[in-house]
């Protein structure tokens, strides 16, 4: 336990009650909500044990589930974000990343954009598909998908950027 | 068996991955409404501390908008109060109470959808009581904390509805198909009903949850199979469950002598 442990338990309670409060409140009118606690997923080490932290993705989703009352729908998506996060960060970054943590302010930004997209797809696509209703509404998962993640997308490249301090 | 131990070890995220997505999925699934409240009714204590701040700040910066729509649905009720007054003389006995109450949150994504609203043990709300607002019908109530209360959207396709058609009285039973949140469908209705396009369809009554001869929607298309002897009809609703503000829990003050009665005779 170090003091930067300290800080993702701080953002495992904070982020899901920030996304509550203030970003559900950018709703588009169709459920379309930028899904901004998925910074935890993105800045969670990367050099951590992948088994604990999927177990911690699945449980934050659970936290954020509960906020939501979807029970289950949230977990799935950040699991499968999470579990899919090694593959995503070495077709980004390359295989000798590995062992370096994804820092704001050390991460060149556009490969940090192309990580944060790529990590964003497979969130909202196993959010949109697992969360509809029934396959007839297959047009409105596709037309969700594609807004949702490019809404998501803009939120979360916007917060980095503001946070991001030039040195 | 040391290499199943060792392949164990080398998959373990797969299989970490797995054991926890189908547990996320067992969660999504979950049909029996009994068991998802187990969950829910966890999540509502906090959720709903959480919600009801938000739409506190929220309800504040929509005051005129709300002004507008309880002027509204004021007129509406007073509407049907003058039309039944003269009409329902007999039915004095079966007084309804409304009990005011505000929608903190609400769910109309998914096939199972739930309300949460202000208003709970406090207010007199009690499980098993209809939902309504004066265009139509909400939902009933699952079950009540001391300020809030989870409410069974009419979204949701558990649940089933007595409905009946104005004109001819045929009942039939009213379910969501899960695919449009302003249209639901009208079931069973026997062929004999002479069914037209933009009939409107009310609460049936046949139990203690809705009063009979709530509006509820109009008829928008319907058909029927050769084979069959009765109708589908799609029902397009009145009230626009996306946008809920102010809804009103209906108390039944002889529900449970009525229940009990039921129950004695089904024995």
């Amino acid at each position: 336990m170090n003091s930067k442990s300290y800080a993702f338990i701080a953002y495992f309670l904070l982020l899901p009650g920030l996304q509550v409060l203030v970003f559900n409140q950018f709703d588009l009118g169709t459920q379309l909500v930028p899904h901004v606690y998925l910074l935890f997923l993105i800045f969670y080490p990367s050099n951590a044990e992948q088994t604990i932290f999927l177990v911690v993705a699945f449980f934050f989703g659970l936290y954020i589930d509960i906020l939501h009352s979807t029970m289950g729908l949230h977990a799935a998506a950040c699991l499968t974000a999470a579990f899919l996060r090694p593959t995503i960060t070495t077709s980004v970054f390359g295989k000798n990343h590995g062992y370096v943590s994804i820092r704001l302010n050390q991460t060149p930004f556009v490969a940090l954009s192309a990580y944060t997209l790529n990590l964003v797809l497979v969130h909202h696509l196993i959010y949109y598909v697992i969360g509809v209703s029934s396959w007839a509404q297959w047009l409105s998962i596709i037309k969700q998908f594609i807004f949702g993640s490019l809404y998501s997308l803009l939120f979360l490249i916007a917060i980095m950027f503001l946070f991001r301090t030039k040195k | 068996m040391q290499q199943l131990v060792n392949a164990i070890i080398q998959f373990r995220n797969g299989l970490v991955y797995l054991l926890l997505l189908s547990c996320s999925i067992y969660l999504l699934q979950q049909q029996s409404a009994y068991h998802r409240s187990l969950i829910a009714k966890s999540g509502i204590v906090i959720g709903s501390r959480l919600n009801s701040m938000v739409s506190s700040g929220t309800t504040y910066l929509q005051l005129r908008e709300l002004n507008d729509r309880l002027i509204k649905e004021n007129k509406i009720l007073l509407d049907q109060l003058l039309k039944t007054q003269n009409k329902f003389q007999v039915l004095d006995s079966l007084h309804f109470k409304a009990i005011p109450a505000q929608v903190i949150r609400n769910g109309f994504l998914n096939s199972y959808n739930y309300i949460t609203i202000r208003g709970g043990q406090k207010q007199g709300i009690l499980p098993e009581m209809g939902i309504v607002t004066a265009k139509g019908i909400v939902g009933v109530v699952q079950f009540v904390e001391k300020r809030y209360a989870q409410v069974i959207s009419i979204l949701n396709k558990d649940l089933q509805i007595n409905a009946k058609l104005k004109n001819s009285n045929h009942f039939g039973s009213l379910v969501w198909s899960g695919k449009d949140a302003s249209k639901m469908d009208l079931l069973d209705v026997p062929k004999t009903a002479n069914v037209k396009e933009g009939d409107t369809i009310h609460t049936g009554g046949m139990s203690v949850i809705f009063p009979p001869d709530l509006p509820i929607g109009y008829v928008s298309s319907f058909y029927s199979e050769s084979t069959s002897n009765f109708y589908d009809i799609e029902v397009t609703l009145f009230q626009d469950m996306t946008n809920l503000s102010t809804v009103y829990a209906i108390h039944y003050p002889q529900a449970e002598e009525i229940n009990s009665v039921q129950k004695s005779t089904n024995e």
